[in-house]
């Protein structure tokens, strides 16, 4: 079990091009978790506790999400290359709209260039963007040093849907309203106020 | 078990705000806007020990300060968009005078305003999510939503690391050594 992967910072993809031949630009294709079920988030109504109708986490769970359903997802990109040596990381949220469902779109948080050859930094060909909405399969391409040398590794670093809710109402309906029903008591979110 | 859950993925918090007057709910006569409380795990850092040995670095360590980073998507399906941002929570013990503070400050945002009136409209950040501090002992966080037509608002809360029940994976008596180690001794 590596020390950090067994808590936090899995790579959800990676390729290398060292194999590549033909020289085009590498790219791969990837599906992140971001149109199923949150599965440990309760779905069935409420039928009692103090204004179970306004459960906020019910009415979350009874319209989201499913296929055509909003979510957003962070991936931290790392991009490098061996022959004109370089490196940049990026991180990116990937957002799905019912409203841009056939789309979806991808915005960029933050980035930081590494040490790199001039020769590496002076191609852009270094892309995230949407390939299939509909199933969450985004395309990172990566061409920016030489044809056989780009590596790029892709970590998941939060949001989706594929998570644990640790959040009161986690588990059954059951006594909504009350601290005691939480998964968790010290983790518990509140009807409005 | 959560496939990406179980290598990190938490979920805190979430919300729809498509609640109903009649129901004692939301009427929309607020812009929208609605609010809920979360509470935040203070009994952090369950496997820190503190030596009793002065010469220890860890001595007279309080484990009451915290830092919570978390992330909330704000979006909305009328006046539609997403809103990502980023939240850092930090805790403090102040010996000298009034005990425990806590603060919520937004670190940074990406915003997608499909239409352009959505969450405060024109080209700067979204208006909505707020996080405030309601109570800092209990670390109880307020959240305020809205952005879009009132029953339009959607929210999910993710924890994204800090020292919420994390393990101390460092030096300590009461677990063992992994990988990485701590200088025992102070050094100027």
């Amino acid at each position: 079990m590596a020390l950090i992967g067994g808590f936090k910072g899995p790579i959800i993809a990676a390729f290398s091009s060292a194999e590549n031949t033909d020289n085009v630009a590498k790219q791969m294709d990837f599906v992140v978790p971001i149109i199923t079920n949150i599965d440990s988030l309760q779905t069935s109504k409420p039928t009692s506790g103090t204004n179970y109708t306004q459960d906020p986490v019910y009415l979350h769970a009874a319209t989201h999400p499913n296929s055509t359903s909003g979510c957003a997802i962070k991936l931290g990109i790392h991009a490098v290359g061996s022959y004109y040596y370089g490196q940049v990381y990026r991180e990116y949220i990937y957002f799905r709209n019912p409203n841009a469902s056939s789309s979806g779109y991808i915005m960029q948080l933050s980035e930081q260039v590494g040490d790199n050859y001039s020769s590496f930094d002076s191609s852009n060909d270094f892309t995230l963007t949407v390939q299939d909405n509909a199933t969450g399969k985004l395309r990172v391409r990566q061409d920016k040093d030489y044809f056989t040398a780009n590596e790029v590794k892709v970590y998941y670093l939060g949001g989706g849907t594929d998570v644990t809710f640790v959040g009161r109402n986690s588990g059954a309906p059951s006594g909504l309203g009350s601290r005691g029903a939480d998964y968790d008591d010290r983790y518990y979110q509140t009807f409005w106020v | 078990m959560a496939l990406i859950g179980g290598n990190g993925g938490i979920m805190i918090a979430c919300a729809q705000t498509n609640t109903y007057a009649s129901n004692g709910g939301h009427d929309g006569s607020n812009g929208g806007a609605m609010q809920f409380d979360f509470y935040l795990p203070v009994d952090v850092q369950d496997t820190v020990t503190v030596p009793s040995s002065t010469a220890d670095v860890r001595s007279n360590f309080d484990t009451r300060f915290t830092t919570h980073y978390i992330a909330t998507h704000n979006w909305g399906t009328y006046y539609w968009g997403n809103n990502w941002k980023e939240w850092v929570i930090q805790r403090r013990y102040d010996n000298a005078s009034s005990g425990i503070h806590a603060t919520a400050t937004k670190i940074r945002e990406v915003i997608h305003r499909g239409h352009p009136s959505f969450n405060g409209g024109g080209s700067g950040d979204g208006t909505y999510p707020t996080l405030t501090v309601q109570d800092a002992d209990t670390l109880q966080i307020r959240c305020r939503i809205g952005g879009d037509y009132w029953n339009s608002n959607n929210l999910e809360m993710y924890y994204l690391g800090g020292s919420a029940e994390t393990p101390m994976i460092g030096v300590g008596a009461d677990h063992p050594t992994y990988n990485y180690d701590l200088t025992q001794a102070w050094s100027e």
